[in-house]
């Protein structure tokens, strides 16, 4: 079976846990961890990932800069992204779609919602 | 497990629908035959001047077709029946799996929130932590993280989101909404807003819950204002509140009493190994 690979950059170690843990259900899932946007833009350029979770708010490199930056580089321009954000900050989802996001998801997450963006996304069957 | 069998309801189902199908075209046509059949009885000239003039061959192949429809009318109320069962089981199926999904979440959450609030002996990091259960697990826009100085009777701030932490004032055990839920270690939810009504103050809580371990209050966390997309509390909401009122409490004692220990424990390695090890 094909192994997908999710990068999650998220600054809060609560919701990564929680984001593993929904997206450990899946089958053939490796999941890297990366605790703001400059790790997280380590990682992505380092490495080959099939979806990346994006949180908008985080120290050293917020999300909307770690998108753009993604989106600016040729090899990564089709990379599925997700953000994360709340459902009050609007303004910062909409920005982060126009940079290039393909989804996002409003805390306080659900591990179905999770898993039903990732296979979407990944273009697994539901 | 359950998507399997469900998966197998749903192809069963349609392997029923689809024998349904033809068992009542099949009826339909032997319908349409037998109608023809008797047509052509009754439109037959008799040469012996009689109303009718049907063999005993005819008579007999009608009472086959007649037979063979009745048996053809019990199997189709036989496979509605069984469609409907199979449709039956399909929704308990479905909504057992949506059970089975709920509790799923509401264990991931609970189990992240205690992990995370045991993960360190640091009250910083204990503090973070709790934020972070209260922000991204429960979903509160507006809170704060109060410590309870029982010497001086008061409630002091010391983390919070949404406001500055400066528009906390202390409040004293015992007084208003918070200070009561301390005094008297019973968690406090605010009744729903009515709709048309005045909205809640902003310095009107939404839930109180105290932190106590063993008969002592630590403090308490206040919300005062949900995400909006939070419609209201749920179950998961209720047993994080049950959760924080015990854990964050531990967790922070055992974060304040770590430091002194290992001091104490510093004048004896075997018990500073006892500790730490």
């Amino acid at each position: 079976m094909t192994d997908y690979r999710i990068l999650i950059v998220e600054d809060s170690p609560t919701m990564r846990q929680l984001l593993v843990f929904a997206l450990k259900r899946m089958k053939g899932v490796q999941i890297v961890e990366a605790q703001d946007g400059m790790d997280g833009l380590r990682k992505v350029t380092s490495d080959h990932f099939d979806l990346v979770f994006v949180d908008i708010n985080m120290p050293v490199m917020d999300g909307l800069k770690l998108i753009s930056l993604i989106r600016s580089d040729a090899s990564l321009s089709a990379m599925p992204i997700c953000i994360i954000t709340t459902e009050g900050a609007k303004d910062d989802r909409e920005r982060a779609i126009v940079l290039g996001a393909n989804e996002y998801l409003t805390k306080p997450i659900q591990a179905n919602k999770v898993l039903s963006i990732a296979r979407d996304l990944l273009k697994l069957p539901a | 497990m359950v998507g399997s069998d469900e998966k197998h309801d749903g192809t069963r189902g349609e392997e029923l629908l689809e024998l349904f199908a033809r068992g009542t075209d099949l009826t339909r046509q032997l319908l349409e035959e037998a109608a023809q059949l008797r047509r052509r009885v009754v439109d037959a000239p008799s040469p012996d001047g009689s109303d009718l003039d049907v063999t005993a061959e005819e008579q007999a192949a009608l009472c086959d077709w007649i037979a063979k429809i009745d048996e053809l009318q019990a199997e189709n109320r036989g496979l509605l029946e069984g469609l409907r069962a199979a449709e039956d089981r399909n929704r308990g199926w479905a909504e057992r799996h949506a059970e089975i999904e709920e509790r799923h979440n509401e264990l991931a959450n609970l189990y992240v929130a205690s992990y995370q609030l045991h993960a360190s002996f640091d009250p910083k990091e204990v503090v973070a932590a709790i934020s972070e259960i209260v922000i991204n697990l429960i979903g509160a826009e507006v809170f704060a993280l109060y410590s309870c100085d029982t010497e001086m009777g008061s409630l002091t701030p010391v983390a919070c989101e949404g406001r500055p932490l400066s528009s906390f004032p202390p409040i004293p055990v015992g007084v208003g909404v918070i200070g009561s839920t301390v005094a008297e270690g019973t968690r406090f939810v605010a009744p729903p807003v009515a709709a048309g009504s005045e909205d809640r103050g902003e310095n009107d809580p939404v839930v109180v819950i105290p932190l106590y371990v063993r008969g002592s209050a630590l403090g308490a966390i206040a919300l005062y204002k949900l995400f909006d997309q939070k419609s209201g509390l749920s179950d998961l909401d209720r047993q994080l509140f049950d959760l924080l009122e015990t854990h964050a409490a531990a967790a922070l004692l055992a974060s304040r009493l770590f430091p002194m220990s290992v001091a104490t424990a510093g004048k004896s390695p075997s018990r500073v190994d006892r500790i730490t090890n």
